[in-house]
């Protein structure tokens, strides 16, 4: 069974960001991670704990078990990002596979069909399925709900278009279901209005959208990060990935043509007074300036 | 004629405020038509508002529970279902040949956009401040129609702005494809009219009157068709919506709100926040301005209020008239969902929180003094 989970590499968000050449950003600045998939490597890795442990009543050993459950961190990005898909195994992921792409941004219909075409390569390599030769398809795709940069908040929802995979984004609870070894069900909540929870049941394969809340992120150990260092990230390329397939979607694009600073002109102005005085100081602006009473 | 369709979310059978503005936005392309999709609701009531919006047609779209054809006993789905109601979408995008699709970026707007731009493969930005139409001179203002773009010009495609980078970018994006998506953020735009207040008894009203003035006018320069969707999600579907657990519906939404009074580690506790209801609530009797109160990160950490009061990086991105900010200390993190506010007034103790150089007005003092004084004073 093999269990992907979508990494994206994000500038921090507390970085200092400065626009070059138009309608980019200048890279020296801390990349990490993207926050929202960090939850989606901690439930992939949650997932493979809990099933190794529920399949004990299988024939199979654990020891046999935990190589058939797989854990694979894809990521899409320029030939740095493999930090990040480093870290995601740091965190659990077994092996990762870095799409590497020359341009830092790519848009999301790109993306997703190069995720696609990565996983479903790696899924019909049969070394890696031998044991299983029905499992030509990934079981679950685990990705954050939005990526901190450009919060396009769609690509797992592509990803699953071109599955045609059933998708929940922004899930804050997931759990296999009771009866998961026969049926291949999960049972997620996806967050919703005013706090509410939609709970969804879901046949396998499927992609889920993490959401915060979903975990507590996995903090690696320094042995963590060793064992990480010797596993395999396979490097692909994104126009290899795709030969053949750019041009069938009748120049559908999004694509940043300018990109500009957020200035923020505030020269903050002090009220001062007892607490009555600045009250009415506050209505004041509320009721001339902001003209919200 | 170019198609353009806007879908409107509605909240306990009114219009929800924020939808004007992303529809003075849908109809800012005067060489289109403009089509309202309203799912499950009673769409009589809406015709005055939307008309008067530039609305040209509305499609009342109703999704059948089961995929059965008898006509006759047909029962409907009610709740908000995303998987149904985007699927209902998109086919009466194809059936109208809608060449763009505005929402907003909302709880709602989120299911939708991304799963109709998934399943028509069309490109889709989110959390639009502004989209133009290429061949719309409003963009005079914008460097990008003009300068050294001259062969974009030439072509047909859309402008959207948006915020990238956690909020310190403006971002203006090209949008090309034979059908385009955008999700408006709550608030960015202001609507063309502003014809009422928040206040949804009011505004039923208000409507009623202008009704009265002038429905024949508006009857018969508003056409509504019905459609009925295809339920293709019925049996056996890979994805089954099994539960609604409802959420906290009685506050404003966060992200719509004119005013937002935030809570931050000075708060303390749970409890305290009553002080910010309170006077939200006082600002809100005013009838003017829609409140709601906010928080940030470490208030939600604490366990103090729920996540989804949570404004910034990884809580609401939100655009109010108004952000008073009540011992927030103001990360980088907490900026980036509240920097597009028009006014911050910072209520701190301490005078070197990040906040306190970084807003309108700045108050250094202890907000259990402040907030109080403020609420008795609009109570005045």
């Amino acid at each position: 069974m093999k269990i992907f989970v979508c990494v994206k590499h994000v500038p921090d968000s507390a970085a200092t960001i400065v626009v070059r050449d138009k309608n980019q950003i200048d890279d020296k600045i801390t990349f990490l991670l993207n926050p929202y998939d960090e939850y989606a490597v901690t439930e992939a890795v949650k997932l493979k704990k809990n099933l190794i442990q529920n399949g004990a009543s299988s024939s199979l050993g654990q020891a046999q078990q935990s190589n058939q459950i797989e854990i694979i961190a894809v990521s899409l990005g320029t030939s740095d990002a493999e930090k990040t898909v480093r870290s995601a195994m740091e965190m659990g992921a077994d092996r990762g596979i870095l799409i590497k792409t020359d341009d830092r941004h790519q848009d999301s219909i790109t993306t997703a069909k190069a995720l696609k075409a990565a996983i479903e390569q790696d899924c019909s390599n049969q070394v890696a399925c031998e044991d299983q030769s029905k499992e030509q398809e990934p079981a679950i795709i685990f990705t954050g709900r939005e990526s901190i940069d450009m919060g396009g908040m769609q690509t797992m929802f592509r990803l699953g278009a071109y599955f045609n995979f059933p998708v929940v984004n922004n899930v804050v609870k997931f759990a296999p279901d009771v009866n998961f070894s026969v049926n291949r069900k999960v049972i997620v909540e996806t967050l919703t209005e005013g706090g509410g929870r939609d709970v969804y049941e879901i046949t396998l394969p499927c992609i889920i959208g993490a959401g915060r809340g979903l975990n507590t992120p996995i903090y690696p150990t320094f042995p963590d990060v060793v064992k990480a260092r010797k596993r395999e990230i396979k490097i692909l390329t994104l126009s290899d990935l795709l030969k053949g397939s750019e041009s069938d979607n009748k120049g559908a694009k999004t694509e940043i043509i300018d990109l500009e600073l957020f200035a923020e002109k505030r020269t903050p102005k002090s009220i001062k007074g007892n607490a009555s005085q600045i009250a009415k100081e506050i209505v004041k602006i509320l009721k001339e300036e902001a003209k919200v009473i | 004629m170019k198609k353009t369709a806007v879908i409107i979310e509605t909240k306990d059978g009114v219009i929800k405020e924020a939808n004007y503005g992303m529809i003075t936005c849908a109809a800012k392309d005067n060489n289109s038509e403009l089509y309202a999709f309203i799912i499950n609701e009673e769409v009589e009531p809406f015709k005055a508002h939307l008309k008067k919006h530039g609305i040209d047609k509305i499609v009342d779209i109703s999704i059948p529970i089961d995929s059965d054809n008898h006509e006759n006993q047909r029962s409907y789905e009610k709740s908000f279902n995303p998987i149904l109601w985007s699927d209902a979408l998109t086919q009466a995008l194809t059936t109208y040949e809608i060449s763009s699709l505005f929402a907003l970026t909302t709880p709602i707007g989120k299911e939708l956009l991304p799963r109709i731009a998934a399943q028509l493969e069309a490109p889709l930005v989110m959390d639009c401040l502004d989209v133009v139409k290429n061949s719309d001179n409003s963009c005079n203002d914008n460097n990008v129609c003009n300068s050294n773009n001259s062969s974009y010009l030439n072509s047909d495609f859309h402008l959207a702005k948006t915020s990238l980078y956690s909020g310190k970018t403006i971002a203006t994006v090209k949008v090309t494809g034979d059908i385009r998506l955008f999700g408006i953020r709550p608030n960015a735009i202001e609507p063309s009219i502003k014809l009422s207040i928040s206040k949804p008894k009011i505004e039923n009203q208000d409507n009623q009157d202008q009704d009265q003035q002038g429905s024949f006018n508006i009857e018969s320069s508003i056409i509504i068709e019905k459609f009925i969707a295809k339920n293709r999600y019925a049996q056996k579907s890979k994805i089954k919506l099994i539960e609604s657990k409802k959420g906290d519906s009685s506050g404003n939404d966060l992200v719509a709100a004119d005013v937002i009074i935030s809570g931050g580690r000075a708060m303390k506790n749970s409890e305290n926040f009553k002080i910010l209801q309170d006077c939200a609530d006082a600002i809100e009797n005013l009838g003017v301005s829609s409140t709601a109160v906010g928080a940030s990160r470490v208030a939600v950490d604490l366990g103090w209020v729920p996540y989804r009061m949570q404004v910034g990086q990884t809580g609401e991105k939100v655009n109010p008239k108004v952000y008073i900010a009540c011992g927030v200390s103001g990360s980088i993190q907490h900026f980036a969902g509240m920097k597009m506010s028009k006014i911050i007034i910072a209520i701190n103790e301490n005078i070197n929180a990040a906040i306190m150089s970084n807003c309108n007005y700045f108050v250094e003092a202890d907000l259990f003094e402040i907030v109080p004084a403020i609420t008795k004073e609009l109570k005045r």
